[in-house]
Order: C-alpha cells, then structure tokens, then sequence
C-alpha cells in the first residue's frame, strides 16, 4: 500500500517537472525571478566560501609555485625596466597623436570601451555546460548581452542577469556562435564552440568564403556585422585552415587567447553592441 | 559513551545543512581548481545514498530538494534537474528493502549506474537534439572523468552517510 502510494507521488513529480519544463522553456521570465531571489541569498554565501576556499588551494600551490615565481620575478623586473622606457616614449606619442587629432577635428576612431572588473564566483559543475557566474549583477549595471573578456581576448557574453550576479555563457560552450572575422582583410567567418575540441584548446572556425585567403596564425576578431558582440574584439588565431568536402567552403580551427582552465577574474564591456549602434 | 539523541526537526536540519554544504563546495570551490580536471558530483552521490538508506520516499524528497537547488541555481528549463534527480532518489529507494548492509560495493556500482544515467540525460536533451553524434568522445572525456571522481567521492561522502544513519536509528 505504502509503495503504492509513494509511485503516484513519483509520477505526479515527474509530470509536474517535465510541465514545469514545458512552461518555463516558452516563460522564462519566471525561473528569472525565482533564480533572482534565490541568488540574493546565496551569492553572498558562496562569495565567502568561495574567498574560504581559494585560501587553501592556494596555499596548496603556492610551495610549487614559489620557485618558478622567483625566477620569473628577475626576468619580470628587466622587462619592466625596458617597457616603462617604452611606455613613456609611446606616452608622449600619443599626446602628440591626440592633439593633431584634435586639431584635425576627428573623432576617436578606436574608442576604449568601459569595461568592469568581475570575479568568478561558480561554474557549472558538469563538464558539458562552459557557463560560469560572476559577482556584478544588475546593480553593478551589467546586462544581458554584454560582452566579458579575459587575457585581452572575448571569453563569453552576458546570458543572464540577476541582482547581484550575472550567468556568463564561454564561448568554448557548445551551443556558442560568434559573427567574426579576420583582422586585416576583414574576411567572415563564425567561431563555433564544441566540447570536443575545447580540451585541446581549440575552437572550430567554420564559414569561410572559398576565394578568401585565410592562413594559419590570422588573428581572428569580433566582426561588425555581429548583433551582440562589439566589433575588433580579439578572439584568437586561426590554425588548420582546410578545404571542405563539398569544395565550397573552408574550415579550420582557432586557438583562443583566452585561457579558459585559469578563469578568475574577468572583464565586462558595460556598453551594448545595439547602444554603440545608436550612437 | 554517550547517545546522541536528535529530535524529528534536527533530524531535518541536519540533512539540509549537508545537501547545503555539498552544494555549496560543488559549485564554487571544485570547478574553481585549476588542475582538475572534472569535479564530482556531491548531489547526486547524496540522492542516491539518501534512496538506498532510507527509502524511496526520503529518496525521492532529497532528489527533489537537490534538484530544486540546481534548477534554482543554473540556468536553462525550470525542472530539468528535478526530473533527474528525484528519478534516481526513487530508483535508487527501490532497492532500500532488498538490500542493506555496511558494504560498499552496491553504493560504488549504483554510483557508476546513476553517474551514466545523470550523464546520458544530459546528453540526450542537450546534445543529441542538436544532431551532435560524437558520442564515443562524450563518453571517454566528459562522462567518464565525470563518474570516476564521483565514484572516489562515494567511497567517502557514503560512509559518513551510513554512520550518520545508524546514529538515527539508534
């Protein structure tokens, strides 16, 4: 009788789940809401587990660390030496550059988009999904769609936000698609993510026009035409360009500059493809 | 020595506080650590180690309870992990009745059984839906990492869970 009663209630949670499913794939404004307030309370936890946490595995890698950092440190300290030589030089260039500039009445071409600093706060535990969350949210005036990069190449968009925390989809994630082209002869192309290739750190790179001249080692970057991500954003290089079977086309795959194993902190661009546009 | 005595209330508290706790290291240190490779699944280890020790109800509420953390949490379909996890807390309370003892041998192949299961719903809603076929590389690089760290961390997180219950029998 027991029994019984608990396999009605089992099949009244899977119904129930798989409706809730349904509802929430066509709604999904409504697990929004569920998940923002459930958020607000646990970001803040997870924030300090997460500060907690990092205590340890650092400390666990810092004795290994240690050797190769003080090594580095010597060649660091030269190179700092000879780049701030270079960056004063390039300083006083770009005075110059800015007033002529003025002068000419010209607008700045290559503008520096806001960016804001994140941090990585938790990532989908299974292997299948790249998407991780970071600790600005709607108050910090992140929003859906925004762009979020690392190492100076785009690592992912803004998929979702919340109050206090926004969900950031990489774009090695299978399901991510992203408008690019070749940076010096602005030649389409699409960068694919795919769980087969992300662990050999490669991206599949796919749409290439046949009559184009792409080459291994092109840099790869945001194209214009792209709806959501700002343009001339470095992705990364292209590799193993290789003909189509149907010899229309051209494929390859692209090495990101971006090292998705070490995500920690991140970079958002808190301005939108669709505001640069009315601009 | 001295009985520990825990009314119906801390009873519940107790459970919750652990699927909190396991939550909690699951999502925000182990993915956090670079060096490995995949992280074991905490949830599902207490779902089905919940099912086989007190049953198919107690099973299937943890499942839900889990489930209901993770839908809260991740993002995609309302219910996607409900579903999931409250099947396997029931499957695995199925066998509550037919088998019970301090071995570990049916908790570590119940924790593979349910990793391929957890893994391959997955990919079927997922993967398969978009004509992605690969599934001999899905196997051997997302799902198996996946179930061998579980299966490590079943031998440890089923153990303190079977103390914890025979501390509530008594």
């Amino acid at each position: 009788m027991k029994n019984q009663h608990s396999k009605i209630i089992i099949i009244i949670v899977v119904l129930l789940s798989i409706a809730s499913i349904t509802f929430s794939h066509y709604v999904p404004s409504v697990s929004l809401g569920v998940r923002n307030a459930f958020s607000s309370v646990i970001v803040p936890i997870q924030k300090g587990i997460n500060n907690v946490g990092m205590i340890f595995v650092r400390r666990a890698m810092n004795s290994t660390d240690l050797k190769d950092a003080n090594e580095r440190i010597k060649i660091l300290e030269a190179q700092v030496a000879s780049l701030s030589e270079a960056n004063n030089l390039l300083k006083a260039k770009s005075y110059e550059a800015d007033r002529l500039r003025s002068l000419y009445d010209l607008g700045n071409e290559y503008d520096i988009y806001p960016k804001t600093a994140a941090r990585v706060i938790a990532k989908d535990t299974d292997e299948w999904f790249q998407v991780f969350k970071i600790d600005k949210g709607l108050k910090d005036g992140i929003k859906v769609d925004m762009n979020v990069l690392s190492n100076n190449g785009l690592c992912g968009i803004v998929s979702s936000v919340g109050y206090n925390y926004a969900t950031v989809r990489s774009i090695i994630d299978d399901e991510s698609r992203v408008a690019s082209m070749t940076q010096h002869s602005f030649e389409s192309c699409m960068v694919e993510g795919d769980i087969t290739l992300y662990k050999n750190n490669r991206l599949r790179l796919t749409g290439i026009d046949m009559s184009t001249a792409v080459v291994d080692g092109d840099k790869i970057v945001t194209s214009n035409i792209s709806s959501k991500f700002l343009p001339n954003i470095l992705i990364g290089y292209a590799t193993d360009i290789y003909v189509n079977d149907n010899q229309l086309s051209k494929s390859g795959y692209l090495i990101p500059v971006t090292d998705f194993r070490n995500l920690n902190e991140v970079l958002v661009i808190t301005r939108l493809k669709s505001e640069s546009i009315k601009d | 020595m001295v009985k520990l005595r825990f009314g119906k209330f801390s009873k519940i508290l107790i459970h919750v506080l652990i699927i909190f706790f396991a939550f909690f290291v699951q999502t925000s240190i182990f993915p956090l650590i670079p060096f490995l490779a995949s992280s074991p699944n905490f949830l599902l280890i207490i779902t089905f180690s919940y099912g086989l020790l007190y049953g198919e109800d107690i099973g299937m509420i943890t499942g839900i309870f889990c489930g209901l953390l993770c839908d809260m949490y991740f993002n995609g379909d309302f219910g996607f992990y409900i579903l999931i996890y409250s099947l396997i807390g029931f499957a695995n309370g199925t066998l509550n009745k037919s088998f019970f003892e301090n071995s570990i041998s049916l908790p570590m192949i119940l924790s593979f059984v349910n990793g391929l299961a957890y893994n391959f719903y997955i990919y079927f809603t997922h993967f398969l839906i978009r004509r992605k076929f690969a599934i001999p590389y899905y196997v051997f690089n997302v799902m198996v990492p996946n179930i061998l760290f579980t299966l490590i961390a079943t031998v440890l997180i089923y153990k303190l869970l079977y103390k914890l219950n025979l501390i509530h029998r008594n």
